[in-house]
């Protein structure tokens, strides 16, 4: 087998998979970039959108590119929330006790979650097909969401852009003290950003299950906040289209860094392509804090 | 300040643990959240920063000891003062090398900087099958042929408990010494307004660099005492488990951030609200604590003995530091 | 016992299968002890499966409840940092849901193992695929890279290789991969006759489920740990089909008195039904639905009547009486046979049986006398399994 049709499926799966990672840490950065404020619950609501997946469709039979947008409107709300009652009561200068109370939130989502639905590791079903290419074989969903998180990304950035709500919010991003003189209601930015990042780091949850529909439970979120970070912080932290292309770029590192690390002949490949991954990280963090992929 | 209070606190558990064998774990558990709170304190309650990686310290200081123990148990008993200096001097070597470069980060970078440090380290030992990789390193046979038996039960139980008290009764002392001396006052001044620091001629890096060396040996120790001493075994996924910082900040939280009794009455707090809903309620603990420290962080956010201080005449609080 | 916490579902099943046995005995008046009937407590603390809380928790067990002997909890991790309490005190701990070899290669002499070790754990299944289809040559290895996992890799590595198989790829991934796609292609190019999974639950499932999508077919699919909860099942419907595991102890699995006559060995404890039945109630009781009790239940409970039957036959709850009773005993319980290797007091008279998901039931297929079904062989292919093909 030539090198190319060998690394082509390692390089199709990276992308597709690393679309979801880069859709899962837009919601991140979107709150680091307003609030300055590090999510620490982030992997809490990837699991909520996991579960919201996992129960609209084995209860009701309702798929996951439907439940998406309950996961979007429940997680909108919690955001909404967490802000109302955490963040604002502790005030944004007070970066340490927001971290803290933030964890607490996270161990709080989580234990609720095993109580409310039980310790065990569940997981749904769900195929409608799929075709071959480059030696891959691709389920039409995992496509579809790919697809779809690009899409829902776009949107995210168009709504930034173009709509008077979204201009505030990036007012507040580069000079919160100017957006304020200039008649911002910076309180209620805050609060939309809270809640858009929220919502769609639920929604990303119901996404990833459908690359991950196993595996689903109460502490799975953990991982998702350590790899949130990597992602937003090589993309920049704050900018959207930034965590998404990171997110394909982890993507392609964990899974083509799987390939090379695995014919350098390696005991452990994959962890080694995590360990450059958190070099990456290290490195973009000393030497260009703004991000790889700032645009 | 006066820090009799903490250090005949320390002292007088460490008499327990000793005289009364019987209570060592249970000592050791309490007083490995109030230590851990204390070496994080150190750090984070004087500088401000939030080091998300700092697990990674207790790892070095638990590889150090235990990978002596494990490849070079023919060295008997000296291999417990040769594997805890190890430790001790691994972490510094670390805290060196992240603090050199990444204290010139603020804040929120700073912080996810050190979690990269922590998983990288993490995915390196795993990924290049270092010291035993994803498999860790079991000491039990090895404690054994290097101590005997009897010694080696010894030390794990009651010993591990004595060292896990002397980390946290150094960490009183270094937090003492640090706040009556030059680079107390060099801190607070960084932690009210770098620049303004910056401009009256401290140098912010060195002082910040100084907090955090300190407490990363503090640390080093306590992961030395902790999982190769007490528990025989050093297995990557627990001595990098991220959680274990979060436990420290929850416990200098509740105690008060800052402060020095704090951390104790945090750990103390922290263990107590466990231990009575986990006998009441089962699988309710995490629960409960999670709720408990997140009502202190919002209603009381300068902890417990830093509210309690706020209240006390100047006479007093010189005594609850 | 772990009930929060990472090990959650495994200690609660461990806990309650415990307390079935224990609820056994005191309804027929208490534990036989030199002539006069003993009721039975256990007392138990959640751990949160942390393992500063496992050993402060196991010490005050053993000091101020002064309990007679220990179970240890799940998680080898937690059973090794608990070992020194029971070693220091002499107080008999029995391992339960802990089966890493190097925990009984470290010269504890309280610590007891009631059941397989992991390196053993694949070779009922290797065995046979050997007997079933002498043809087979190649074996496949995936392994989850942590202390367990890894004992369960070697062990089926070297006992494959000693059926003269060739074990054509041998790879490890994380303990808590996202993603196995890049694992699953590299086994897909090797094309191994048997593939083996050492997994645990999540990536278990994750496993089966990027092995479909990718169609990575083998005669013979083989996973550990994660096939034996019915969750396997309900998460991944007919894919999970013909997928083979190896268990401890299945209910369908009849060790019976009448089986202990035969062999001349003596019989102790409840019957499989008698278990059944009373960890439902348990169930019912403390997690409001009735279910069937499986192997980390079964395995706790093996372990209480493991101490039970030392200190019946030693007619005293003294520790190294009934650890030396236990050194000479032999009996049956309706889990397994018991007998104590005096070098690593581990029970050698266990062997694992191999179970196999056929038309959404878990059924025995290994060994031959206590099997309750024909292992379906080769496997189906996952596009048969997607079609809504079942194993039959």
């Amino acid at each position: 087998m030539d090198f190319f049709s060998q690394i082509s499926p390692f390089l199709l799966s990276g992308l597709l998979l690393g679309s979801i990672y880069g859709l899962s840490a837009t919601g991140l950065s979107l709150i680091f970039g307003v609030l300055k404020v590090a999510n620490i619950a982030h992997g809490a609501f990837i699991m909520l959108g996991a579960y919201v997946a996992y129960f609209a469709l084995t209860m009701w039979g309702v798929v996951p590119f439907v439940s998406a947008i309950l996961a979007l409107a429940l997680g909108g709300a919690l955001g909404y929330l967490v802000y109302v009652a955490v963040v604002k009561p502790l005030g944004l200068k007070n970066e340490l006790n927001i971290l803290v109370a933030l964890f607490a939130l996270f161990l709080l989502m989580a234990e609720a979650a095993r109580i409310l639905w039980g310790p065990d590791f569940v997981g749904y079903t769900w195929t409608i097909g799929s075709f071959s290419l480059g030696g891959l074989i691709i389920e039409y969903t995992k496509l579809a969401g790919a697809l779809l998180a690009l899409a829902i990304v776009i949107s995210l950035e168009v709504f930034l852009r173009k709509t008077y709500a979204g201009r505030a919010i990036r007012a507040v991003v580069q000079d919160s003290v100017g957006a304020q003189v200039v008649g911002i209601n910076v309180d209620r930015v805050y609060a939309l950003a809270a809640a858009v990042g929220i919502g769609i780091t639920t929604l990303a949850g119901v996404f990833i299950t459908l690359f991950i529909p196993v595996g689903i439970n109460p502490y799975m979120g953990g991982p998702y906040t350590l790899m949130g970070f990597v992602i937003a912080v090589l993309g920049g932290l704050g900018s959207i289209m930034g965590a998404y292309l990171a997110g394909l770029v982890f993507g392609l590192i964990t899974s083509v860094g799987y390939f090379a690390f695995s014919e350098l002949g390696f005991a452990e490949p994959s962890q080694m392509a995590l360990f450059i991954a958190f070099l990456m990280l290290l490195l973009i963090l000393l030497f260009k804090p703004t991000g790889l992929l700032r645009i | 300040m006066k820090p009799w209070l903490p250090l005949v606190t320390y002292l007088s558990l460490a008499a327990v643990a000793f005289f009364m064998p019987e209570y060592s774990k249970t000592i050791a558990t309490i007083v490995f959240f109030m230590a851990l709170g204390q070496a994080v304190n150190i750090f984070v309650g004087l500088t401000g920063y939030v080091d998300f990686g700092y697990v990674a310290f207790m790892a070095m200081g638990a590889y150090g000891l235990g990978v002596v123990l494990y490849y070079m148990p023919q060295l008997g008993f000296a291999a417990l003062p040769l594997g805890l200096a190890l430790g001790v001097l691994m972490s510094i070597l670390l805290a060196a090398v992240v603090g050199g470069v990444a204290l010139r980060l603020r804040g929120a970078y700073f912080a996810i900087a050190t979690i990269g440090v922590n998983e990288g380290v993490k995915h390196l030992i795993i990924g290049a099958n270092i010291w035993g990789g994803g498999a860790g390193l079991i000491l039990g046979s090895r404690a054994f042929e290097a101590f005997g038996r009897d010694t080696a039960l010894w030390l794990a139980n009651v010993g591990s408990a004595v060292l896990v008290i002397a980390t946290g009764f150094m960490a009183v002392v270094a937090m003492y010494l640090i706040q009556v001396s030059k680079a107390g006052y060099a801190l607070a001044a960084i932690r009210q307004d770098e620049d303004a620091a910056k401009v009256m001629g401290i140098n912010p890096t060195k002082y910040k660099l100084l907090a955090f060396m300190t407490s990363a040996s503090l640390a080093g120790l306590l992961g030395a005492a902790y999982y190769p001493l007490g528990n025989l075994q050093v297995f990557p996924e627990n001595v990098f488990f991220i959680e274990y910082i979060l436990d420290g900040l929850a416990v200098m939280f509740i105690g008060g951030a800052g402060t020095v009794t704090g951390p104790i009455v945090g750990g103390a707090l922290y263990i107590i609200v466990r231990t009575v809903v986990g006998e009441l309620l089962p699988g309710y603990q995490v629960f409960v604590t999670a709720l408990v420290l997140m009502t202190t962080v919002i209603l009381l956010p300068r902890g417990i003995v830093g509210t309690l201080r706020l209240h006390l005449p100047p006479k007093l609080r010189e005594w609850l530091p | 016992m772990p009930i929060s916490g990472r090990y959650a579902a495994e200690g609660q099943y461990s806990l309650w299968g415990a307390l079935a046995v224990v609820n056994w005995i005191n309804d027929r008046g208490g534990l036989d002890c030199g002539g006069k009937k003993v009721r039975v407590r256990l007392v138990y603390r959640d751990s949160e499966s942390k393992l500063e809380l496992a050993q402060s928790l196991t010490e005050s067990l053993v000091t101020r409840d002064k309990v007679h002997f220990l179970l240890s909890p799940y998680g080898s991790d937690l059973a090794i940092g608990v070992s020194p309490i029971a070693e220091k005190y002499g107080v008999l701990m029995v391992v339960v849901g802990a089966a890493s070899d190097r925990i009984f290669q470290q010269g504890f002499k309280y610590v007891v193992g009631v059941a397989a070790v992991a390196s053993q754990y694949m070779w009922s299944v290797l065995d046979m695929a050997k007997a079933v289809d002498p043809n087979v040559k190649t074996v496949g290895i995936l392994y989850r890279d942590s202390e367990f996992n890894r004992m369960v890799a070697e062990g089926a590595k070297t006992h494959a290789e000693k059926l003269g198989l060739r074990v054509v790829v041998y790879e490890p991934y994380p303990a808590t991969p996202k993603d196995l796609t890049p694992q699953i292609l590299k086994v897909k190019a090797a094309n191994p006759d048997v593939l083996i999974v050492a997994s645990h639950f999540a990536d278990g499932q994750l496993a089966i489920r990027q092995m479909a999508e990718q169609k990575v077919d083998a005669k013979l699919i083989a996973l550990s740990v994660a096939p034996l909860v019915p969750e396997f099942y309900d998460a991944l419907k007919n894919l999970a089909e013909c997928v083979v595991g190896p268990s401890h102890w299945e209910p369908p699995v009849r060790y019976t008195p009448e089986l202990a006559r035969q062999k001349g060995v003596e019989w102790f404890g409840p019957t499989a039904e008698e278990f059944a039945q009373y960890f439902k109630r348990v169930s019912r009781e403390l997690g409001g639905k009735e279910i069937e009790p499986g192997y980390h239940a079964a395995w706790a409970a093996k372990g209480v009547l493991a101490i039970l039957y030392g200190v019946y036959k030693a007619a005293d709850v003294d520790s190294a009486k009934v650890l030396s009773e236990l050194g000479k005993a032999r009996f049956m319980t309706f889990f397994s046979e018991f007998k104590l290797d005096p070098a690593t007091n581990v029970n050698v008279a266990h062997s694992m049986v191999a179970i196999q998901w056929q038309n959404g039931e878990r059924v025995v297929i290994w060994p031959s006398e206590v099997a309750t079904a024909k292992l379906r062989y080769p496997s189906l292919t996952w596009d048969e399994k997607s079609a809504g093909k079942v194993c039959k």
